[in-house]
């Protein structure tokens, strides 16, 4: 199922990762600018280009991971990747990706909007949550809008040698469907 | 594999001190036994932040405390007194997250435990180590507290346990040395 929603930006679409997707989402992840905000445990183009297609071979309910590509006018511009998910407790990790280039755009928003509307509205998950680092000036802007940080794990990274700070940010249900009434969040087209 | 028990047993020795546990990495059986406690307890068995799915099979159990991860236990008279997981080990920037857990019948020698702990997460060179309680876990929390570990933060409606979502107290330990 596609999920699409209209902004004062355009309209942006998710869907489910296919195996045709996973050489331009892993380039998007050897980019020096996504290898700069994303986590330290070190891993290869070609680990990276597994776990994608594992990904897109995700059956949900029942595995705990999967993928999304955002499009905006048929053009791949984000990437979601849900893990962790607790199908239980109904909480799930979201990694955020924005293709390089466009991390400062509109799609930033939207890829963010986009795993709410997955989570909660698909998945019927309560919960959603993601690491950032204290450093990634450029993520965490746009992320405090809508995300509650909820703890601060001092030293808990390193960047650049030295030791950083980790934030884990979250979203509940319930706090998705008030800012959904809030600020139209956006339209649902079928 | 780590060779963790001589080295954490080897604290009983320091004068002064009450007698502690000795450690060594879970066996087979050991995972064996600690499935059967994991599925008898009432309390959370080694919350993380993604789980745990109160329905593993012994399979599923022992991939989960051994992947990226060190189970250590301790026995007196033949039974499992007590164990010491860390997991979801960052090696290479010395992060990992711990759990523990005491049989009824064990009480908790604070100071031996704290050089346990110690002892193993620098053995593994882990620097830094997140705990995750819920807030009625008193005791829990006071063992944490002794182990100097400091609140970092809440994470609200994180845990499904007894029947209704709880909140998470995430907590931090960093090694001073």
């Amino acid at each position: 199922m596609s999920v699409r929603s209209r902004s004062l930006f355009g309209t942006f679409a998710a869907r489910p990762l296919r195996p045709a997707d996973v050489e331009l989402v892993g380039s998007w992840l050897d980019h020096p600018e996504t290898q700069m905000a994303i986590e330290d445990e070190a891993s290869t183009p070609e680990e990276r280009r597994e776990l994608l297609r594992d990904l897109a071979d995700a059956a949900l309910p029942g595995d705990n991971a999967c993928g999304y590509i955002v499009e905006r006018r048929g053009e791949p511009c984000g990437f979601i990747h849900l893990m962790w998910i607790n199908w239980i407790s109904r909480t799930g990790e979201v990694d955020l990706l924005v293709a390089p280039g466009r991390t400062r755009s509109a799609a930033g928003f939207a890829v963010m909007q986009q795993s709410a509307t997955i989570a909660f509205d698909q998945l019927n998950l309560n919960k959603i949550y993601c690491y950032i680092y204290a450093n990634n000036a450029v993520s965490l802007a746009p992320l405090r809008r809508v995300l509650t940080i909820e703890a601060t794990m001092r030293q808990a990274a390193v960047r650049d040698g030295s030791l950083t700070d980790v934030y884990l940010a979250s979203l509940t249900a319930l706090q998705y469907r008030q800012r959904k009434q809030e600020i139209a969040w956006h339209e649902h087209e079928r | 594999m780590l060779e963790l028990g001589t080295t954490v047993g080897a604290h009983r020795a320091r004068a002064g001190d009450r007698p502690g546990l000795d450690w060594h990495e879970a066996t087979g059986q050991d995972l064996a036994e600690l499935h059967d406690w994991y599925q008898r307890s009432q309390e959370p068995f080694a919350v993380e932040i993604s789980g745990p799915d109160p329905g593993m099979t012994i399979s599923t159990f022992r991939t989960w405390c051994t992947s990226d991860a060190t189970m250590l236990v301790a026995r007196t008279r033949g039974e499992l007194a007590a164990f010491l997981w860390l997991s979801s080990i960052q090696a290479s920037v010395g992060v990992a997250s711990i759990d523990w857990g005491f049989a009824p019948s064990h009480p908790v020698e604070a100071s031996s435990f704290a050089r346990t702990m110690r002892t193993a997460a620098r053995a593994l060179g882990l620097r830094k180590l997140h705990l995750m309680a819920m807030p009625d876990q008193h005791a829990r929390l006071e063992l944490a507290s002794r182990l100097r570990f400091v609140e970092e933060g809440r994470l609200r409606e994180h845990f499904f346990h007894n029947g209704k979502l709880n909140d998470l107290l995430c907590l931090g330990w960093v090694d001073r040395r």
